[in-house]
């Protein structure tokens, strides 16, 4: 919290000066309008002048709602005489994170690898119109996929070689079936899940297909979910 | 992959992420994240070496067995021997 409770406390230009802070305090003096007075205590005394004057002192007295006021003069005034402070736009704070405990031993889990790379189950890609750099679709890739079959392709900055050359790098299909086959882990489950272009799509696209991958997970009563970037 | 993290947790399914960026995981904070000091593309390690690949599964495993862990849980990879 700043010294002004966390609140912009911006003061126009013509009002920074001590000697004009006080003028205006003592003559009453819209310091917009410059030569225009008001009555006592600054503020406007009749209709005409409420109507041509100051409509950020006729907004404070009256208790107007500042936002219908238009004049650019009047919405700088309002910053100080009629809201006092105008809460400083901050980014998005994140919330609390969730958290879902393992509810039973890992040699019991149903296990989904979750990739960040747009993986499909043929080498088409290159051909493939409906996969670009960027794309941010939502793929699901089979489970019983053999280990090199699908090939996998990291848009953005990664290395695009990299999963070609070893493809359980973004698809570790190999490693989870051995941790199966160790009794470290209880099974597989039927598809995985692969979406493309984390970097290059933002963060508006991922958050609107995220609910889509959680539902078809929960469907598939999945307890454990890995997810491996590219 | 940590606002998916966040969306399957959120549905009950227990997730963890590997992360190949440092700051991404702290500015998105996923419930459990394995940073692992490869370069991008190479999140398991380098190609073709299964027992490093494997290292790094097992590690994510191991968080999330940890009961004591609480959210968010950021964990560096510390290599297998």
């Amino acid at each position: 919290m700043g010294r002004n409770g966390g609140l912009d406390m911006r003061v126009p230009a013509n009002l920074r000066s001590p000697r004009r802070r006080s003028q205006v305090r003592r003559r009453g003096t819209c310091p917009g309008l410059g030569r225009r007075r008001h009555g006592a205590g600054g503020l406007p005394e009749t209709t005409a002048e409420r109507r041509s004057g100051c409509l950020s002192h006729s907004a404070a007295s009256a208790g107007v709602d500042g936002a219908l006021i238009s004049s650019p003069h009047v919405l700088r005034q309002s910053r100080v005489t009629v809201f006092g402070a105008v809460p400083r736009r901050r980014g998005r704070r994140p919330g609390p994170t969730p958290w879902a405990p393992l509810r039973r031993p890992l040699a019991e889990c149903r296990l989904a690898l979750v990739a960040s790379s747009v993986c499909l189950a043929h080498d088409g890609w290159r051909s493939d119109p409906a996969v670009q750099v960027g794309d941010p679709s939502l793929r699901t890739v089979a489970g019983d996929l053999a280990g090199a079959a699908p090939t996998a392709r990291s848009p953005g900055l990664s290395d695009p070689s990299a999963a070609n050359l070893d493809r359980n790098l973004a698809f570790a299909l190999e490693r989870l079936r051995e941790a199966v086959a160790d009794g470290r882990l209880g099974e597989l489950n039927r598809r995985h899940l692969a979406l493309g272009g984390v970097m290059a799509a933002g963060s508006r696209a991922i958050r609107k297909r995220a609910p889509q991958a959680a539902r078809w997970l929960t469907d598939d009563r999945v307890d454990v979910a890995l997810l491996v970037p590219t | 992959m940590g606002l998916v993290a966040l969306e399957l947790e959120r549905c009950g399914i227990s997730t963890v992420a590997l992360q190949l960026l440092h700051k991404a995981a702290a500015d998105v904070r996923p419930p459990r994240a394995l940073w692992v000091p490869f370069r991008r593309g190479y999140a398991l390690g380098p190609p073709d070496e299964p027992a490093g690949q494997r290292a790094v599964i097992e590690t994510a495993f191991a968080m999330l067995e940890d009961s004591s862990l609480t959210a968010p849980a950021l964990r560096d990879f510390a290599g297998h021997p």
